[in-house]
C-alpha cells in the first residue's frame, strides 16, 4: 500500500523528494535515532498531512524538509535541487509564537519583502490582510491579537513570501476547537485559490482527513513510514459521510499500530 | 505630657463650630452612632492614652465629625451614593469608584497625583520643625538649604555643576553603550568566544568602578577623561553582560523565522536580532544609567574639580557648607529621577511594549 502509493507519485512531477532520510541526535555521547530511511515523494500543488504519535519526529521531518536541521543521511531535494538550508522560497508556519511582537500586522507581513518596490508591497499586504480577514488590524501589535489572529497573521506572512512550498507545523494546536475550524476552513479555502504545495504536521486524525490529499503516517520512534493514505473526496469534505468515516476508520487503525509498535 | 500636643484654644473653637454645623447636617437618627463610631478612631487614642486630656476626646470626636461631613458634603457632589465611612480614612473600593461622575474621578486622579507631594511636604515640615528646636550642627535645615541653592544658582554653579556631570555621564554611558552591546550581542551569539571570555568578564565584573580611580587618574590625569573612563567602566560590564544572556532568551523561533526569511547577515541583525534584545537592552540601561549616576559623583569627589560630586566635597573641605552639602544631594536626587524618568519611558515604546509584562 504504502509503496504503491510513492509510485503513483513519483509517475508525476514531483515536487520535493527525500531519499533515505535518517536523523540522529547527539545527547550526552548517545546518538538517538529520530527518523529512520524517510522515502517520500510530494507532487507540486499537493496538500500533503503528517500524522504519527506525539513525540514520533513529526517536527523534525518537517524541519529536515525546510532545510532547518540537516539530516544525518539520505537527502532532500526540492525541484531536483538539494535542499542546504531555509529559503524563502519554502516558509515554515511554526505552532505559535512565530509573528514578530514588535512589528505590527502589516509589519510582519512585508517582514520578508524588503525586495519589493513600496507600492507593490503595500499591494502585497493589503492582498493578504484581507485573505486572512484582518483589515482594521494592520497597526496593531501582536499582543493585542488573539491566538488565532496571530496565527492567520503568520500564515499571511508565510504567503505574502510567494513560497512554492509552505509547511506547517500544527499551525492550529494552541486553538480552541472552533477558531480550529474556522482555520482550517481558511487554510483549505487560500489554498484552493492559490494552489501551493503544502505540508502540513499534525496530531490530529480529523484535521488531516479533513484536509489533506495524501496523509503520512509515521511510526513511533524512530519515525519510519507507516502508510501513506490517499484521501480522494472532493472538498467540501462532509465529515458525517460514510467515506470520510471509512478513511479515519482506516487511519486511526494504523495510527493505532503505530502507536503500539 | 508634651503640653504642645494639645490644640491652641482658638484651634478647638474654630473644629467645634465645624463640628456643630457638620453635626447640624446629619439626620438625628444616624449622629448617635455616628459619633460612636467615631469615638472608636485612632485620634482618639491620645485621650485615652492620657497623652491629651480625657476631656478633649470628644473635641476630637467632633473635629473628625465636622471633617467627615465637610468632606462628605464636598464630594457628594460628585457622587451619587453616601459614604459608608469618612473617605479621608481609607481606599475606596472598586464598587464606589463605579459611581464617581467624571469630576469626581478628576479629583480623585488629582489626589493622587498630590499625595507624594504632600507627604514630602510634611516631611519637610517636620524637618524644620526638629532642626529649629534642636539648632546643633545635625544638619542643615530645609530654609537654610533653600538659601544655599540660592547662592547656587546666583554664582551659576547649579547649572555648570549639572552639565559638567551630565556631560561625564553621557559620554561614559553612551560610549559603554556602543562598545559594549554589539561587544555583547557577539559574545553572547558565538557560543566558543562566550566560554573564552565569561570568567574574564565574570572577575572584572565585580571590581567597583571606584577601585579604578588611582588607574584612570594614572592613565588620564585629573580632568574629565577620566570621569568619563570611570562612568565607562562602571556602565561596561552590566551592559555586556545583559546582552550576552539577552542574546541567549531570544526565543529560537524568531532565529529560525529570521534565517526562513532569506535575510543578510546584516539584516539579521537589524531586523531580528537588535529588535529581540531590545527590551532587556532598554531594561538594563536605565538600571546601568542609575549607576553612572552613583559613579560620577563619586568620580568627582576625587578626579575633577567640577561637577556635583566636587561640589559636595568642595563644600564641605572649603568651610563646612553643610547647607551647599545637602543643597547637592538634592540636586543630584533631582536629576537622577529625571534621568531614570526618561529611560522609563524608553520602555513605553510600542515595539518594545511586549517584552515588559503587562501593568
Amino acid at each position: 500500500m504504502a509503496a504503491e502509493a510513492i509510485i503513483s507519485a513519483s509517475s508525476r512531477n514531483a515536487k520535493l523528494r527525500m531519499r533515505n532520510v535518517s536523523m540522529a541526535f547527539e545527547r550526552d555521547g548517545k546518538s538517538i535515532p529520530v527518523l529512520e530511511n524517510i522515502n517520500l515523494e510530494i507532487s507540486d500543488g499537493e496538500f500533503i498531512c503528517l500524522v504519527g504519535p506525539s513525540g514520533c519526529g513529526k517536527s523534525t521531518l518537517l524541519n529536515v524538509m525546510g532545510g532547518f536541521i540537516s539530516p544525518t543521511r539520505g537527502v532532500v531535494a526540492i525541484d531536483g535541487e538539494t535542499v542546504r538550508g531555509p529559503d524563502p522560497r519554502r516558509i515554515l508556519v511554526f505552532q505559535d509564537h512565530g509573528v514578530f511582537p514588535w512589528l505590527t500586522v502589516e509589519g510582519n507581513i512585508e517582514f520578508g519583502l524588503s525586495g519589493l518596490s513600496r507600492a507593490e508591497r503595500k499591494e502585497r499586504v493589503a492582498h493578504y490582510v484581507q485573505m486572512v480577514r484582518l483589515q482594521g488590524f494592520q497597526h496593531t501589535y501582536p499582543r493585542d491579537l488573539s491566538g488565532g489572529m496571530n496565527q492567520r497573521l503568520q500564515v499571511a506572512r508565510a504567503l505574502a513570501m510567494n513560497p512554492d512550498v509552505l509547511y506547517l507545523d500544527e499551525p492550529f494546536g494552541a486553538l480552541d476547537a472552533i477558531t480550529r475550524l474556522m482555520m482550517r476552513q481558511e487554510l483549505l479555502r487560500i489554498w484552493q485559490a492559490e494552489r501551493r504545495t503544502v505540508i502540513f504536521v499534525t496530531h490530529d486524525v480529523d484535521e488531516a482527513v479533513q484536509l489533506a490529499d495524501r496523509i503520512v503516517v509515521l511510526s513511533s520512534r524512530p519515525a519510519k513510514i507507516q502508510d501513506v493514505h490517499s484521501v480522494d473526496i472532493p472538498h467540501p469534505r462532509n465529515i458525517s459521510s460514510s467515506r470520510y468515516l471509512e478513511h479515519r476508520d482506516h487511519l486511526l487503525t494504523k495510527i493505532g499500530l503505530a502507536y503500539s509498535a | 505630657m508634651n503640653a504642645t500636643l494639645i490644640a491652641p484654644k482658638s484651634v478647638v473653637l474654630f473644629f467645634r463650630s465645624l463640628a456643630v454645623a457638620g453635626v447640624g447636617m446629619l439626620d438625628p437618627g444616624e449622629w448617635i452612632p455616628e459619633m460612636r463610631r467615631m469615638l472608636s478612631f485612632p485620634a482618639t487614642f491620645p485621650c485615652q492614652l492620657g497623652v491629651l486630656p480625657k476631656e478633649n476626646a470628644i473635641v476630637v470626636v467632633f473635629c473628625y465629625c465636622a471633617a467627615d461631613r465637610v468632606n462628605a458634603m464636598f464630594l457628594r457632589r460628585f457622587r451619587q451614593v453616601r459614604l459608608p465611612q469618612p473617605l479621608f480614612l481609607r481606599k475606596m473600593d472598586l464598587s464606589e469608584r463605579r459611581h464617581l461622575t467624571c469630576e469626581g474621578h478628576r479629583i480623585l486622579q488629582v489626589l493622587t497625583r498630590v499625595r507624594p507631594i504632600i507627604f514630602i511636604a510634611i516631611l519637610v515640615g517636620l524637618w524644620q520643625v526638629v532642626i529649629g528646636r534642636n539648632p546643633g550642627q545635625l544638619l542643615p535645615g530645609p530654609l537654610q538649604v533653600l538659601r544655599g541653592m540660592r547662592d547656587l544658582l546666583q554664582h551659576g554653579l547649579i547649572v555648570k555643576y549639572v552639565v559638567a556631570s551630565l556631560f561625564r555621564v553621557t559620554w561614559g554611558f553612551l560610549l559603554a553603550l556602543l562598545t559594549a552591546v554589539p561587544l555583547g550581542l557577539a559574545i553572547g551569539w558565538h557560543r566558543r568566544a562566550e566560554m573564552a571570555v565569561n570568567p574574564l568578564v565574570q572577575l572584572l565584573r565585580p571590581i567597583s568602578p571606584l577601585a579604578w580611580i588611582p588607574i584612570a587618574i594614572l592613565w588620564f590625569g585629573v580632568g574629565d577623561l577620566s570621569a568619563i573612563f570611570l562612568i565607562f567602566v562602571g556602565c561596561f560590564f552590566p551592559l555586556l553582560l545583559t546582552a550576552m544572556s539577552a542574546v541567549h532568551n531570544i526565543p529560537a523561533v524568531y532565529l529560525n523565522v529570521g534565517r526562513n526569511f532569506g535575510l543578510r547577515p546584516a539584516e539579521f541583525v537589524s531586523r531580528v536580532l537588535y529588535p529581540a534584545v531590545a527590551p532587556r537592552l532598554i531594561l538594563a540601561s536605565r538600571i546601568t544609567l542609575g549607576v553612572a549616576w552613583l559613579v560620577v559623583v563619586a568620580a568627582e569627589m576625587i578626579a575633577v574639580n567640577s561637577g556635583l560630586g566636587f561640589l559636595i566635597i568642595d563644600a564641605r573641605n572649603a568651610g563646612n557648607r553643610y547647607d551647599l552639602v545637602v543643597a547637592g544631594m538634592i540636586i543630584i536626587g533631582l536629576i537622577g529621577l529625571l534621568l531614570d524618568l526618561a529611560m522609563r519611558s524608553l520602555e513605553r515604546l510600542k515595539f518594545v511594549r511586549w517584552g515588559y509584562s503587562e501593568e
